[in-house]
């Protein structure tokens, strides 16, 4: 007898042990799932710039963005020029802010030229008062507008501050890239925008329409991919 | 007797290599036609190719994890090679001094053109020039990850530990 219930005591308490690692082993399996789920998360995440949307000769997104006045503007009310100038810029970016004269410089010398000039940040770090403050100190003229959630960044394919899209009175890509081919102005051998300006103003062929140079990564927010 | 001298011997002169390795840094000029041959010196390895600048803070901030990184895997065959884009008047003042105060192995190398665009496209026409940028090759020399973001540790550990198993 007591062998038995010793038998039966033991089968008992190996059926709780049972039932006891089943509970910790579904926890473990449980755990591991949330945990793969977690990353597979976290990894489809991105904050990294979409493939380039826009191409020379095709439309341009429309957009519609703040600017540091909180007051809307829309990118149709800028096509009234005859040419538009979209600069993707910063506060904090070394080699924006090594443009921030010639940026002033090329308003001041083609506003009268009917070219309108558009600063945008899309900077998820850079918010409204240090835009603000930014363009006072370095005499823009032009406004700046804050594109939260890099929305216009990621439909134009923007990657870098500073960076141009010049469009046509129809929205058309006529250029994009850089404003020329050397942050020290000292060692600037071509003006690739004002080249561009002056070559759309005159009716003659862009000398070139894609341009590179480095600059800072724009500062994307986190989005589900 | 002559056997344990000479292993002794193998054992130092493996160990002066690796402190060297880490320690003296040697920067040298690279333009856009050196990339060929800088990927050579890694052959049979895995090559972290890191762009940055002194002035960019995103890559001033990821450079300790990727000096991190090559200490850690360079036995298993990883290469981390660092290409500054400082041009200014005293570019290599300010790359050596970060490379000494980083520890960061040597060779490294500082970019020497006239032509930033030729640059840019010759580590890849896809690439915008955006910086920091990361270009990670296999042991057979292509060009499997380009990340032009700053990244963690971790992140670069993800991605070469898959490749440095082939």
């Amino acid at each position: 007898m007591p062998y038995k219930s010793q038998r039966n005591g033991s089968k008992a308490s190996n059926n709780t042990q049972q039932t006891k690692r089943g509970v910790k082993m579904k926890k473990y399996i449980i755990g591991a799932t949330l945990i793969a789920l977690g990353a597979i998360i976290m990894f489809s995440r991105s904050d990294t710039a979409p493939t380039p949307s826009i191409e020379v000769g095709k439309k341009a997104p429309a957009f519609t963005l703040k600017d540091v006045d909180g007051k809307d503007h829309s990118l149709d009310e800028y096509l009234k020029s005859k040419y538009t100038v979209l600069i993707f810029i910063a506060t904090q970016c070394p080699i924006s802010n090594a443009y921030n004269e010639r940026m002033a410089a090329l308003h001041n010398d083609y506003t009268s030229k009917q070219i309108a000039f558009v600063g945008i940040n899309s900077n998820k770090q850079e918010d409204v008062e240090e835009i603000k403050e930014h363009s006072a100190k370095n005499s823009f003229k032009f406004p700046m507008l804050k594109d939260w959630n890099n929305v216009v960044a990621d439909a134009y394919g923007a990657q870098l501050t500073p960076e141009i899209f010049v469009l046509d009175n129809k929205g058309v890509l006529q250029y994009h890239g850089r404003i020329d081919d050397s942050k020290n102005p000292d060692n600037v051998k071509t003006k690739d925008l004002r080249e561009t300006l002056d070559a759309l103003l005159a009716g003659k062929t862009v000398p070139r329409t894609e341009t590179k140079a480095f600059g800072c990564t724009i500062k994307r927010v986190k989005k589900e991919s | 007797m002559k056997t344990v001298v000479a292993v002794l011997s193998l054992f130092l002169a493996f160990q002066c290599a690796q402190a060297q390795k880490f320690s003296a840094p040697v920067l040298l000029s690279i333009d856009e036609k050196g990339f060929d041959a800088l990927r050579a010196k890694s052959k049979g390895k895995v090559l972290v190719l890191n762009v940055w600048a002194t002035w960019c803070k995103p890559c001033v901030e990821e450079f300790a994890d990727l000096v991190k990184l090559e200490k850690a895997y360079s036995k298993e065959g990883l290469d981390v090679a660092f290409v500054s884009v400082d041009d200014d008047a005293r570019a290599k003042q300010k790359v050596m001094a970060f490379l000494r105060k980083m520890s960061a192995a040597s060779p490294s190398y500082i970019k020497q053109t006239d032509n930033d665009e030729a640059f840019i496209n010759a580590l890849n026409p896809q690439w915008s020039g955006a910086l920091p940028a990361t270009f990670i090759y296999n042991r057979k020399g292509e060009l499997v990850k380009m990340k032009v973001q700053e990244s963690t540790f971790l992140e670069f550990e993800q991605l070469i530990k898959p490749l440095l198993q082939k």
